[in-house]
């Protein structure tokens, strides 16, 4: 039976930077439209906790808000080797570098999750103040229906695959 | 000699909070040297004032994400001295098990994480993996998911415990929970010898620096003191009058500092792991003692550097302390306890503990409907503050000769030697306008 991890990271305190919780709480109450064996988890801003979160798990997927240059609520999936493989992969997290790097070293110790996710959403504003900004708060709904819809395709293709 | 120079280190990194360097020389003469701390205050004292007393743990703990364990016994033990209420041997044995989870997670974490890379001249604990140090770097994360497990099981957290509350326990862990703890806590103390030789085959990378300052910590008949004692200093012994701690602790306001700083018998004083191995060192449990030798480590040691050896030595101690306690708790049988009964009355109480980074104290006093009318908190990094800016001011002209980069790396390490807790300690300010 593999370990899946639902990870909320984010700052609530920062706007739009809250998103990756935000999301994370209304996943929690479709959690019937998923497997009932899936922990979610409000990883708050990362850390060095982070490092121990990510070795219970055979396939993680993190929320959060990612800088891609795409229009605001706009969602992305990318694969953690994706995002290590580029070379200057630690400029986009919104989060400093520990996030990313964070990844890195829990591959490095041989304890990173098999299969690894960030649900990356474009946030507009993240400087300090409670709340989503109106721009992303519009695009929640959306974001719940792709983030659902992306899990389960990922959980069956690993699924098909075994 | 003749040289012209400034260092201005703001903020410093791989420490908790906000603070900075200040050094300035003309002519080869020290014009300026200062430790500043710039973090806003954050009025934790006035928050309490009106909250009922079931609730100053729950608020106090959000002081701090790593002495969140702490506060909660600080808070804890001042509501309960306020309102009478005694604890059973087992809630005593259980807070002993948390107070040890969390210096271990917080001891592991500081040398582990953020002292360890001066010695090995990286910059953060990221590239080490990428060393020969990768294999120390594996036990290290070991051994602080070792100490997020423990806090876990007995607090219901790893951060911000849920489980410790007035009078006792919410929850108690079962048997078998702590059986399997104690088995790994035995693994963790083979691997923490390991990571001690790390430590060791780099120490010698410390500035071998000494400056005679006053130690003050708890101290215990019984054991080596982190839950309960009596404040006692290296100058002028043990003062069991607790709720007088004001005569110990001077605070004080400086201009460099949002938060206090604080003297005794002399201009500073340091608290710590330090402190408490200068104070306490004989009733270290057995493989501790080891390690402290090994490391040459003898009290009264007087260089600040040596905090980071005494917090390796401190680790081992915590495991070996637990492994009793939970052997005794399970002899004597895991009882499904509720908290004790608490009932109101006015009054004043004060709880201390040691923190991992030194003495801490809370102090509330409650009306006769258990509200909270005033609260004081002592912060260990507020009373070491002068002692660090004393320290900078004794090792800048020992070190003034060196290149300017390493002049400031070594005021960095000195820095982070205290493992100060910034953000804690601008905990309250008195703001007048005129």
């Amino acid at each position: 039976m593999k370990k899946i991890g639902v990870i909320g990271i984010g700052n609530p305190l920062r706007q739009d930077d809250g998103i990756g919780i935000v999301l994370l709480e209304k996943l929690v109450e479709r959690k019937d439209d998923l497997p009932g064996d899936i922990e979610y988890i409000d990883g708050g801003t990362g850390g060095m906790n982070l490092l121990h979160l990510l070795a219970r798990f055979d396939i993680v997927f993190f929320i959060d808000a990612v800088n891609f240059g795409g229009y605001i609520g706009e969602s992305k999936l990318f694969k953690a080797e994706d995002v290590y493989s580029k070379k200057t992969p630690m400029d986009i997290s919104t989060h400093d570098s520990d996030f990313l790097k964070i990844i890195h070293l829990s591959k490095e110790l041989g304890e990173k999750p098999d299969e690894l996710y960030i649900f990356g959403i474009q946030p507009m504003d993240t400087s300090h103040g409670q709340d989503l900004t109106w721009e992303l708060e519009k695009a929640v709904k959306p974001l719940i229906v792709s983030l659902l819809n992306e899990i389960m395709t990922i959980l069956n293709k690993s699924r098909n695959d075994r | 000699m003749t040289k012209d120079f400034s260092i201005n280190v703001e903020h410093v990194t791989r420490v908790e909070g906000h603070g900075n360097i200040i050094l300035d020389v003309k002519n080869g003469k020290i014009k300026k040297v200062e430790w500043q701390v710039s973090e806003a205050p954050r009025f934790f004292e006035a928050m309490l004032r009106g909250r009922n007393y079931d609730e100053l743990q729950p608020i106090t703990s959000r002081i701090c994400g790593i002495c969140s364990i702490g506060h909660s016994l600080a808070s804890l033990k001042a509501t309960e001295d306020a309102l009478d209420v005694k604890i059973s041997k087992q809630t005593g044995i259980l807070r002993r098990l948390a107070i040890n989870a969390e210096n271990m997670q917080s001891h592991i974490l500081h040398v582990g994480y953020l002292a360890l890379p001066d010695l090995l001249d990286v910059g953060s604990v990221f590239p080490l993996v990428g060393t020969k140090h990768k294999d120390a770097l594996l036990k290290i994360v070991k051994l602080h998911r070792l100490s997020n497990v423990m806090s876990d099981l007995i607090c219901g957290r790893t951060t911000h415990p849920i489980r410790l509350v007035v009078g006792g326990f919410s929850a108690i862990p079962s048997k078998k929970q702590l059986l399997d703890l104690k088995k790994e806590l035995v693994e963790g103390l083979e691997i923490t010898k390991e990571v001690a030789d790390v430590v060791k085959s780099v120490a010698g990378n410390f500035p071998n620096f000494k400056r005679e300052t006053e130690y003050i910590a708890l101290t215990s008949n019984n054991e080596y003191a982190l839950y309960d004692g009596v404040i006692a200093s290296t100058d002028t012994g043990k003062h069991p009058d607790y709720k007088n701690y004001e005569k110990i602790m001077n605070e004080y306001f400086v201009p460099q500092s949002t938060a206090f700083y604080a003297k005794h018998a002399r201009d500073s004083y340091m608290v710590g792991a330090l402190a408490r191995f200068n104070l306490n060192n004989k009733q270290l449990h057995p493989v501790a003692k080891k390690v402290a030798d090994m490391f040459g480590l003898k009290p009264v040691n007087y260089n600040p550097f040596m905090n980071n050896i005494a917090q390796v030595v401190e680790f081992v101690h915590n495991i070996e302390d637990s492994v009793n306690w939970i052997d005794i708790l399970v002899d004597e049988g895991v009882r499904d306890e509720q908290p004790n009964e608490v009932k109101l009355k006015a009054g004043r109480g004060v709880g201390i503990i040691e923190a991992p980074r030194g003495i801490l104290i809370h102090d509330y006093t409650l009306n006769d409907k258990g509200r909270c009318m005033k609260a004081n908190c002592v912060i260990p990094t507020n009373q070491n503050h002068a002692n660090i800016q004393k320290d900078m001011e004794e090792f800048v002209p020992q070190i003034i000769d060196k290149p300017e980069k390493e002049i400031e790396l070594n005021l960095e390490m000195l820095v982070r030697a205290y493992d100060p807790c910034i953000s804690c300690s601008t905990h309250y300010l008195d703001v007048k306008f005129v």
